[in-house]
């Protein structure tokens, strides 16, 4: 940060390097033994001030874990994990390639944050209702929804539920606890707190968990919802998915200098926590935290998962543009693949035969059932959806007016 | 085996093209699906594009750095079985079309633009003819508009195929004037252009025969229509009625015509008492609508002088008092025509057509002469041809037979057409002058009035004498007054002195 | 059906009736918005529910109208019928894009699986000296967003009636009351002695449940001289106006903006052959430019003269000129003639 001095000059903020320097991000500290201790679920605020400024971590590198947030995971659960992790990626994969091959007019990976919404999805209930950003289909791969219906929505063919309304990735799976995304962003998180809210009301113990960008934070929309969330002691997860860049701009563009992004949610009361996004079981360990305070009464959390994008934002978007092409490498989180991949190996659960032959069995079936959802149709081939339908769902009933401009768009035909 | 093409794809927000800046792969390869084929960038960002399907490649789009439009072939596979997407049948081939042969082909030279706004030109003089062989910038043919005329020259060296007009015809900017057959590309399809034996050649009209059709306008120039002002609702009510609102007088404030006014026009096309309608159809309307034209389009004058026909009356009484029983009984029409054939002899521009949309008068050796007569339909012209070369009685006997099938409708096509100028009497009846309407495209209408007896004086001797008054109708535009009055001096010194018209 | 029990009620008290209905009936309706709680609201709307129904059902919100629409959304896409109160609708804009982009779009972008059936009051329109930030008519806004219905009631009978149709509408629904009205009918002229809705047959509201339809108008007036379009306040402006001009016009009391009954309006312009449209919001772009172009494609042929709006006019609204802006009877009257031909 430039130094201070006793002249008002307007400050525009720049991220530390851009295309063409060698990124060196060893100023970002990645604590080994100083994760914050564990507070009871259902503690005052004012016991997280620390995690909303230090950072939750569970996994070391070399795959030990540590500290008093390990959660009791069964190795099945974590292999689960991996192995939904992997589906997620080998899914981004083939997805932005057959948009390449222009199969679909877009779609958003999610590379190097698949934990944050694996992880998170397995230490909720399903009945938990998720407002995910077009960066969380990890969930719905968790969750179990139809790969094939995820795909056939990407492709707005025949068998897309949402008949062609939405652009691809903007799911909505109510089943599977994944309310409609919004391409509007930040949004959400104030409707997941009414979500909540409705909840409480209804004596229920289910919760909501809604996500945004650390750019969004800036939208009106967050703090509406820090505020709901703290006056009426919503039972929600808050989460800020940190990772760097928001489109071309660095997170300090969104007042990220200074103060965590967790650390917003300190001002409102609520409880603030911050987590190394890349660890698959901090991830979980948080969740399960804030959930359970949730749940119980305590009302709502606010979380921010600290990772990194790996790769452009949308398949318009070209990152080699406004950052150096090795920075997603010399990221200094690694890879949360990677890093739960390790663990298991370290505690005799997996090993590397197994993980390549999985690698190749999630790109064979991701292969496999892509393979069956294009029998459906593209958004270029004849089997698309009727173009009728556009006049359907703009309200319940038909009004008068649709109908005649359904007449018009006959004659039109 | 089947062909894949692999289309550039629209690789996302409304980009149309995409730099092809490396290429992965090469004619031949084979390739296995997902494998890189070739990078393309484009203003947003440099992508990677990945074989589809597995095949071998025969067809590569582009050199590197080239730009490839979104949706146009970027590689096609050979692929190994015939695949789903097998899409090779449904597009245009990828080769170019083979060049024309060279030789075969033609060049339309379209009549340029020559200058704001100027929609047609008047071809006035051509500098070539079909089978020319021109060379590229010599003369072509000469351009008249409003503006300027111009010489247009020959845009490429080729041989004339085909001219658009005759000289003094418009043409509209845009249309073919000529076209070439050419050595090599020319800028035409072959079908588009008329073959050489349906050319445009009319003939060359003949003076003596029916004038040709006047050219089409490439523009044809409607009479505008002035604008009434009304509400939707005046409008739709004097639709629903067939009221024309041209009719009606406006009385709203802004001039336009209101409800009231319709009423009024409506009630003024209200039967009165006593009032008999009748339709005007048939020989009515076309009579009706020919007079109209004619007043309409001609700017007439007429002349009228007073003619001494004592001398002529006294002939035609010893002609009747000594014809032969096989003879008809002489009128005085007859010699009126007679007197006509000898005079116009020498006035030709009495006889005569103007084609006012042509732009030309026609002038005729003989005297096709009709005669309006009068039938219970109404008027009829039948022709006299050749009245100059017939006797006194063979025109009263033409006379006869054409009154009498007139009258019983029996006429054909050639006695009621082909006329040069026409005589209307109304003498019979009275009257003192007349002032008929010319038959368009005539230019002259004759019309004696009836003869009657009138006092002069004479070397200071009161004299009576039988006196007509002649009339002539003229098209003002191409007659003038002037000529009008000398060719009625020799009319009249041909009725007065009668034997001359025999001596000539 | 027997004649139902009425009671004499302002329009406060009939919204105020109508949402103390449907929270007797269905437990799913909960009631919030800034000072609606304890306090019962600045217009005392909701003075009442929250000790009659409790805490829960009826309860003040942060002065946030995006949170207080956003959490109006995430609870109707949880089964509940809530209904919020935006203070003025002076201050809607916070919230217009939870509305336009979320509550209207939901049921559509979620192909169905998502709706909000969420009810947003909000008081509109001038006559209170509330300046530029109290006396705003921003329907035009609203009816621009498909997936939206837009409505306003003109007297209490049909403020209750159409309520409760709002909160049983499955659609997001915005529910404008005009603010001059609450206490009475108002004609126009601020230096005449108020009138209450006390003697008024509109006034007179049946006890219990009871719908007014969507998308139908109601006939102020029979006539034939014109057609006179109006809703809100400006529904009893054009009654007054009508009246002093001596004409006999077809009033129509639009009620349902969106959706509209085009049939009813056109049916009306082709029996009079002209058509006057009233409304107190700004002219450029306000719903009356949306009727003039839907009554000229429906009843063209049967114009006698040019479709006439008389609005307010393209300023903020004043706060001293508050009856300059307004477009009162002088201008109604002025429209009048200008529609029929006499000016």
């Amino acid at each position: 940060m430039t130094k201070k001095s006793n002249q008002s000059r307007l400050y525009v903020p720049e991220p530390p390097f851009r295309p063409g320097d060698t990124p060196d991000y060893s100023h970002i500290a990645v604590p080994a033994n100083h994760t914050p201790p564990r507070p009871d679920p259902l503690c005052d605020d004012h016991e997280t001030v620390e995690h909303a400024t230090s950072l939750i971590r569970v996994m070391r590198f070399n795959g030990d874990v540590v500290g008093d947030w390990v959660p009791e995971l069964t190795a099945d659960m974590k292999r689960k994990g991996l192995r939904d992790m992997m589906l997620t990626r080998a899914m981004d994969d083939r997805m932005f390639t057959m948009q390449r091959q222009g199969k679909m007019s877009f779609y958003m990976k999610s590379r190097g944050e698949e934990a944050v919404s694996v992880a998170h999805a397995m230490a909720l209930r399903i009945d938990d209702m998720t407002f995910p950003t077009y960066r969380q289909q990890g969930i719905l791969i968790n969750r179990g929804a139809s790969i094939k219906e995820m795909m056939c929505q990407c492709l707005s063919n025949a068998g897309d539920r949402l008949q062609g309304k939405s652009i691809p990735v903007l799911y909505s799976f109510r089943d599977f606890g994944f309310f409609s995304v919004s391409g509007n962003l930040g949004t959400q998180m104030i409707q997941a707190v009414g979500w909540g809210m409705a909840e409480a009301y209804k004596d229920s113990d289910g919760i909501a968990s809604a996500f945004t960008g650390e750019g969004a934070t800036a939208e009106g929309d967050f703090h509406y919802a820090l505020n709901f969330a703290s006056t009426y002691r919503a039972p929600v997860i808050l989460n800020v998915v940190n990772n760097q860049w928001a489109i071309s701009s660095f997170q300090g563009i969104a007042a990220g200098e200074g103060e965590t992004f967790a650390a917003r949610g300190c001002g409102f009361g609520l409880a603030t926590l911050r987590v190394d996004g890349n660890d698959f079981l901090a991830v979980y360990a948080a969740t399960q935290w804030a959930a359970e305070r949730a749940r119980k009464g305590g009302g709502a959390t606010l979380i921010e998962h600290f990772t990194y994008r790996k790769e452009g934002h949308s398949t318009s978007d070209d990152p080699t543009k406004y950052r150096p092409e090795n920075e997603p490498e010399v990221w200094p989180f690694g890879d949360p693949i990677e890093r739960l991949k390790t663990h298991l190996i370290k505690i005799g659960e997996w090993d590397e035969g197994r993980h390549a032959a999985q690698e190749e069995d999630c790109k064979v079936e991701i292969r496999q059932i892509y393979k069956e959802a294009e029998k459906m149709g593209t958004l270029s081939s004849a089997t698309n959806v009727n173009d009728f339908t556009m006049f359907e769902q703009v309200y319940e009933e038909l009004p008068n007016h649709l109908e005649a401009q359904i007449e018009a768009f006959k004659e039109e035909l | 085996m089947g062909d894949y093409r692999y289309k550039l794809p629209d690789i996302g927000e409304g980009v149309v093209e995409a730099e092809i800046t490396a290429w992965h792969v090469a004619l031949g390869d084979s390739v296995e699906e997902d494998a890189p084929i070739a990078d393309a960038m484009t203003d947003k960002a440099t992508i990677e594009l990945t074989a589809p399907v597995s095949g071998v490649i025969k067809m590569v789009a582009c050199e590197e750095g080239d730009m490839l439009a979104v949706g146009a072939d970027l590689v096609i596979f050979e692929t190994e079985e015939d695949t789903e997407e097998d899409n090779a049948a449904e597009t245009a081939p990828a080769v170019q079309a083979e060049a024309k042969p060279a030789g075969s082909s033609t060049y339309a030279y379209k009549l340029p633009d020559i200058g704001e706004g100027v929609v047609e030109a008047e071809i006035t003089a051509w500098h070539v003819a079909v089978g020319d062989e021109v060379e590229e910038d010599a003369p072509i043919a000469d351009a008249m508009t409003d503006k300027a005329t111009i010489e247009l020259t020959a845009p490429v060296a080729g041989i004339i195929r085909t001219v658009a007009c005759e000289e003094g015809e418009m043409l509209a900017v845009g249309a073919d004037l000529v076209v070439f057959d050419v050595e090599g590309e020319g800028n035409t399809a072959p079908a588009e252009v008329t073959p050489l034996s349906t050319a445009i050649v009319p003939a060359k009209p003949n003076p003596s025969s029916t004038p040709p059709p006047s050219p089409v306008k490439s523009t044809p120039s409607k009479p505008v229509s002035g604008k009434v002002l009304a509400s939707p609702a005046v409008r739709f009510e004097a639709k629903e009625k067939g009221l024309d609102m041209f009719l009606a007088k406006a009385t709203g404030k802004e001039g336009e015509i209101t409800h009231a006014d319709l009423a009024l026009l409506e009630k003024s096309f209200a039967q009165e008492e006593g009032e008999t309608r009748i339709k005007v159809i048939g020989l009515r309307r076309v009579i009706a609508q020919r007079m109209q034209e004619s007043k309409r389009n001609i700017p007439h004058f007429t002349y009228v002088d007073e003619i001494d026909v004592t001398a002529l009356e006294a002939l035609r009484k010893r002609a009747n008092e000594k014809r032969g029983e096989d003879k008809p009984k002489l009128t005085v029409l007859p010699f009126m025509i007679r007197a006509l054939a000898v005079t116009l002899g020498d006035w030709p521009q009495f006889n005569a057509r103007y084609l006012d949309e042509a732009g030309y008068v026609s002038q005729f050796s003989d005297l096709n002469l009709g005669i309006a007569a009068q039938t219970d339909n109404g008027l009829i012209v039948p022709v006299i041809k050749k009245a100059q070369a017939l006797s006194i009685w063979q025109l009263a006997e033409e006379i006869t037979r054409l009154a009498e099938g007139a009258r019983t409708n029996k006429l054909g096509t050639d006695d009621l057409t082909g006329a040069t100028t026409t005589l209307t009497s109304l003498g019979p009846l009275g009257g003192i002058v007349t002032t008929p309407v010319i038959n368009r495209p005539e230019v002259a209408i004759f019309g004696p009035n009836k003869i009657r007896k009138k006092l002069f004086l004479e070397e200071g001797e009161i004299i009576e004498r039988l006196v007509m008054n002649f009339s002539v109708s003229c098209d003002h535009r191409v007659i003038d007054g002037y000529d009008a009055a000398k060719m009625m001096q020799d009319m009249k010194r041909a009725l007065e002195d009668p034997l001359f018209m025999f001596l000539s | 059906m027997a004649n139902p029990v009425t009671k004499q009620m302002n329009m406060i008290e009939a919204i105020r009736d109508a949402m103390d209905v449907k929270m007797t009936e269905d437990s799913d309706v909960l009631v919030f918005g800034e000072d609606v709680g304890y306090f019962g609201g600045v217009f005392r709307a909701t003075a009442g529910l929250q000790e009659k129904h409790g805490l829960h059902r009826c309860f003040d919100t942060p002065i946030s109208e995006g949170g207080i629409v956003g959490i109006a959304i995430g609870m109707a896409a949880n089964g509940l019928r809530p209904v919020a109160e935006i203070q003025f609708a002076d201050y809607i804009y916070p919230g217009y894009d939870q509305i336009a982009s979320e509550a209207a779009r939901l049921r559509y972008r979620s192909n169905g699986e998502f709706s909000a059936p969420l009810t947003i009051r909000t008081p509109v329109g001038g006559g209170i000296y509330g300046g530029t930030t109290h006396s705003q008519s921003p329907e035009a806004l609203f009816t621009h967003i498909a997936g939206l219905k837009t409505v306003i009631p003109s007297n209490p009978y049909d403020a209750k009636g159409m309520l409760i149709t709002a909160i049983e509408d499955n659609d997001p629904v915005l529910f404008l009351e005009p603010k001059r009205l609450y206490n009475g009918p108002f004609y126009g002229d601020p230096h005449t002695p108020s009138v209450s809705w006390a003697k008024h047959e509109l006034g007179e509201v049946p006890e219990g449940h009871y719908k007014v339809p969507f998308g139908k108008v109601r006939k102020i007036n029979e006539g034939s001289d014109l057609t006179i379009l109006a809703y809100g306040t400006m529904v009893w402006v054009a009654e007054a106006a009508a009246k002093a001009a001596g004409v006999n016009a077809d009033i129509l009391d639009l009620r349902s903006l969106l959706p509209l009954d085009i049939e009813a309006i056109s049916e009306s312009v082709k029996k009079t052959g002209r058509c006057l449209i009233l409304h107190e919001a700004t002219r450029t772009s306000g719903f009356g430019a949306e009727l003039s172009a839907q009554v000229a494609e429906a009843c063209f042929f049967s114009l006698e003269a040019p479709i006439v709006r008389v609005t307010g006019w393209d300023t903020p609204y004043p706060h001293a000129q508050e009856w300059a802006y307004f477009p009162g009877p002088k201008r109604v009257i002025n429209g009048i003639r200008k529609v029929m031909g006499d000016i």
